[in-house]
């Protein structure tokens, strides 16, 4: 019988270190990124293309009405899993801390930080590609945190460079550096 | 004489010598047959497939008519004294008592639970502790997949055995079973006693451990050559194992029932089998039919022979009151109920052959036949038993409607898929418009072009360049003849075979336009349609011709799912999956099927067209939509091949995704089109779904605008006589004014700012 293995990945420092920075409180974070305009449009010929940049508005404008319908609801259950992952993961158990993300994002399946949570459990893992999607996923989900952008970016940044994609994890890099001297 | 006499005895004794070194070396053959067959594995154990687990928590989705369905799927019963698989709903309230159930991510307790209901949602769960944040009901079996034998069985640990059955089977079956050592010399004497008295068989003399032995090891052909190998081999047995273990044993491989190729083996099954319950839930008169079964599970059959099967029942129930096991008053109230066995027999293939065909073709690849049907694994799948219930029953009433309505006269075939499209999962699936036929599965295997429903990717993989194409971008819709690349010349036409001139992208989408389409795919390339669709997870590579544009392209509903799934995911493919987990007998993890993200597709461009796809569902082909779900914003997108063979449509709100195909086996022409056929059915499906309105509201990259709908410029006043208002992504907006808005004064730049925001 075949059996379908999760390769564990060393925890690096860094992803350790991830761990304080990864907030349960995305949505309460309310000033817009101050990104630089995202790089070109997708040239004809490729429109195959995930942005590179999160969205990004052009000005300051107060953030969105809440999207979500009644984030308060939601969250308690999903939360709760996160924590219940947050455990598993500090008892190294990164299996049992991928399945509770899963759960918890099918309750709540825009929650921008449960997907960065995600992100970082397949980086450890060593699903670099699925740890970078992820972690692009929870900026497209999320673009008004800046705290959890920067959790993204460095996900996205460790995800490129362990694939091998030295040029995608210095724009990446680039992206860490810019939202720490904005966040201070 | 005596020497005779003495080389006789000589012969004797060598005969006897050969004899015991004959039967030694047989006795040895049969030893290491006996622990060979019980230390190894013992049963060939069937896969069981079940569906998702209902998760109950705060703010979920769910009406009291959606929870009793999933209850009465699961056959629990109504009111009760509040016990392990009951509930009650009243109004808005409700109150269930779950089943304990190892998951993937560990145990799930039994809980006792109050729901109330809000509005579509749960608005308070608790139990006698305070408020629950979240819990799983145990999920429903939905199939198995079979050893080739045709045996089932549930395996059950001696340890969860209710007393009350071992009592009652000891007092039976084998009253000497924990004296004797396998043989029961007095138990014979006794059984033949009575027989002689009676003048026919009415007692055995064979013991549990010979009967476990008779099933286990041996056939079925009655010689005296097997009857001492049972003796011999239920001493060895003795002899090498405990009473416990002889019994545990006994208690799953005993022959219970029939349906059809499928023998119910052991008290596992039986419980399910006859009473859809648990074995440790049973009464005590449940109890004591399934130990009467064991003499005769044919003979005895309740559900064919009730009055026979009610007297052996109580035959064992006087048994048990003369051995002391129960009281007088247990007995009597127990004698005195009805059978209770339940009149349908759990079907063993699944309710839903469509979606355990879906599941079969994804094990497949990582699981060999052989494991499924004797491992025991336990697979979980993606299955959400309420909205395929709710799906089935939608589609059946849709298709009798139009049959009806439109007098039909061929079968109308029917194919539909729902899935979750942020997770990626398929929660319900029919492959025929009867949806208990497990025969051809359309849902996956109908490959049926799919007309218009291929637009979207087209306008998609145009939008993804904003700097060249945008909704309000013109295009020519006048006549056309492209000259394909074997020379013959291809003409296409509009539905209506109008030609409107300049039109915008917005309204060719919308209005399903063809000839538009097929211009805007010859200016961006074919090849990057099929690239993006590839990106989206199509799985083949058609041939490029330009008639791909109009949905010259065969594919299943399921396909057509994991398309769609991207333009309701923020532009990220995900697979289609129906399978979660798949544990072992031990529970321990084999596979996980997990949420992953493919390719993607800019999110802003997607915005765009699910913004085309709402509209197509208020003012398209697909408006009816707009007055059958007034209450909710979807986006899909009809489909009609061509001569009307294939009704199609492809559609999503916030949390549901729903493909209908309807079509012909025969494939002849159908006289519907997507909106005639597919679209009302859609929407009543959609309708009884728990879904919520997508929200098409702010993205940080997306800028509203209106313009005139002639000719797609800027309108910045109400001069214009027909002005649509447009998502606009990465600054695209026309800059230039429509002629009709220019002809009056603008309001001068005071008062209000609005100006200044649509200009910016």
């Amino acid at each position: 019988m075949s059996r379908a293995t999760i390769g564990l990945s060393a925890v690096t420092s860094r992803a350790g270190c991830l761990a304080a920075v990864l907030p349960a409180f995305a949505l309460l974070a309310a000033c817009a990124v101050p990104a630089p305009r995202p790089e070109a449009p997708a040239q004809t010929g490729a429109v195959v293309v995930v942005p590179e940049v999160p969205p990004s508005p052009r000005e300051e404008r107060p953030p969105a009405p809440a999207a979500l319908p009644d984030p308060s609801h939601t969250a308690t259950a999903a939360l709760a899993l996160a924590a219940q992952s947050d455990e598993a993961m500090a008892a190294g158990d990164l299996r049992l801390a991928g399945l509770q993300l899963e759960r918890a994002l099918r309750i709540a399946p825009r929650d921008a930080g449960l997907w960065s949570r995600l992100a970082r459990v397949r980086l450890q893992q060593g699903a670099f590609q699925q740890a970078e999607r992820m972690a692009q996923r929870s900026l497209q989900l999320g673009s008004a945190d800046r705290g959890l952008a920067l959790a993204n970016w460095r996900i996205i940044a460790e995800a490129r460079e362990r694939m091998g994609d030295a040029e995608g994890a210095r724009r990446a890099l680039e992206e860490v550096q810019r939202l720490e001297r904005a966040l201070g | 004489m005596r020497r005779a006499l003495a080389a006789g005895a000589w012969f004797s004794v060598g005969l006897l010598l050969v004899a015991v070194g004959v039967g030694a070396l047989h006795v040895q053959q049969l030893d290491r047959e006996v622990r060979e067959r019980f230390e190894g594995k013992r049963w060939a154990l069937p896969a069981r497939v079940f569906a998702r687990p209902l998760e109950l928590y705060v703010g979920r989705a769910l009406t009291p008519e959606l929870l009793r369905l999933e209850l009465e799927a699961l056959n629990y019963q109504e009111e009760g004294e509040g016990r392990p698989g009951q509930f009650t709903i009243r109004g808005k309230e409700a109150s269930l008592h779950t089943r304990a159930f190892v998951f993937s991510d560990g145990p799930e307790p039994a809980r006792s639970v109050q729901i109330r209901f809000g509005d579509g949602v749960v608005a308070d769960l608790r139990d006698r502790h305070g408020s629950v944040d979240l819990m799983r009901v145990e999920p429903m079996l939905i199939g198995s997949i079979y050893p080739t034998h045709g045996e089932d069985r549930v395996l059950v640990n001696l340890r969860e055995v209710p007393g009350g059955l071992v009592g009652a089977l000891l007092a039976t079956e084998d009253r000497r079973f924990l004296a004797h050592r396998g043989v029961d010399p007095i138990g014979i004497v006794r059984a033949a006693w009575a027989n002689l008295r009676a003048g026919r068989t009415v007692q055995g003399g064979s013991t549990l451990t010979q009967q476990l032995v008779k099933n286990f090891y041996l056939t079925h052909e009655q010689s005296l050559k097997r009857k001492i190998n049972e003796a011999v081999m239920a001493i060895l047995l003795e002899y090498h194992y405990s009473k416990e273990e002889i019994l545990e044993a006994y208690l799953n491989e005993v022959f219970l029932g029939q349906a059809g190729a499928r023998a119910i083996h052991g008290f596992g099954l039986a419980a399910e089998f006859y009473f859809q319950r648990r074995l440790q839930e049973l009464e005590l008169d449940q109890l004591a039919l399934l130990v009467g079964l064991a003499r005769g599970a044919s003979y005895y059959d309740p559900r064919r022979f009730p009055e026979r099967a009610l007297a052996r029942r109580n035959g064992v129930l006087d048994r048990m009151q003369r051995e002391g096991l129960a009281s007088r008053d247990e007995i009597e109230r127990a004698r005195s109920r009805p059978l209770g066995v339940t009149p349908r027999i759990p079907r063993g293939e699944g309710h839903f052959p469509a979606f355990l065909d879906l599941v079969r073709r994804q094990l497949r690849d990582e699981y060999r036949d052989e494991d499924l049907r004797t491992e025991g694994l336990r697979i979980f799948t993606t299955l959400d038993p309420g909205i395929q219930l709710t799906l089935e029953r939608q589609l059946t009433a849709g298709i009798q409607e139009l049959v009806r309505v439109r007098g039909i006269e061929d079968p109308l075939q029917a194919a539909a898929v729902v899935t979750d499209p942020l997770a990626g999962e398929v929660l319900a699936l029919v492959g025929d418009r009867d949806p208990r036929f497990p025969g051809f599965n359309r849902a996956v295997e109908a490959r049926r072009p799919v007309g218009s429903l291929i637009k979207p990717f087209v306008y998609l993989a145009a939008l993804s360049d904003p700097e060249r194409y945008t909704l309000a971008t013109l295009l020519d819709d006048g006549p056309l003849t492209l000259h394909l690349p074997h020379g013959e010349p291809w003409t296409p036409q509009n539905f209506d075979r109008e030609f409107r001139g300049p039109v915008t992208t917005w309204e060719a989408l919308v209005h399903s336009y063809n000839v538009p389409t097929v211009r805007l795919a010859q200016q961006i390339g074919i090849p990057q349609v099929v690239r993006l669709l590839q990106t989206l997870g199509l799985e083949r590579t058609p041939a490029p011709l330009p008639s791909v544009a109009l949905g010259a392209l065969d594919l299943s509903p399921l396909e057509v799912a994991t398309l769609y799934q991207a333009l309701a995911n923020g532009g990220y493919a995900t697979r289609s999956r129906a399978i979660r987990d798949v544990l072992d007998a031990g529970d321990r993890q084999l596979s996980h099927y997990g949420l992953e993200l493919r390719g993607a597709v800019p999110d802003g461009a997607v915005r765009l067209v699910v913004r085309a796809l709402h509209d197509v569902t208020t003012q398209g082909t697909g408006r009816q939509i707009g007055w059958r779900l007034p209450e909710r914003v979807v986006a899909g997108k009809t489909g009609t091949s061509s001569d009307l063979r294939d009704s199609w449509f492809a559609g999503f709100d916030d949390r549901f995704l729903l493909v209908v195909w309807l079509g012909l086996d025969n494939n002849r022409p159908l006289g519907l089109t997507g909106g005639g056929g597919a679209v009302p059915i859609w929407s009543r499906a959609m309708a009884a779904f728990p879904g919520a309105s997508l929200n098409l509201g702010h993205h940080p990259e997306i800028r509203m605008q209106q313009v005139d709908r002639a000719s797609g410029l800027r309108a910045d006043t109400d001069a214009c006589a027909e002005r649509i208002e447009l998502p606009f992504w990465r600054d695209s907006a026309p800059e230039v004014r429509a002629d009709c808005d220019l002809g009056v004064a603008l309001p001068g730049p005071g008062g209000d700012n609005w100006l200044e925001r649509w200009r910016r």
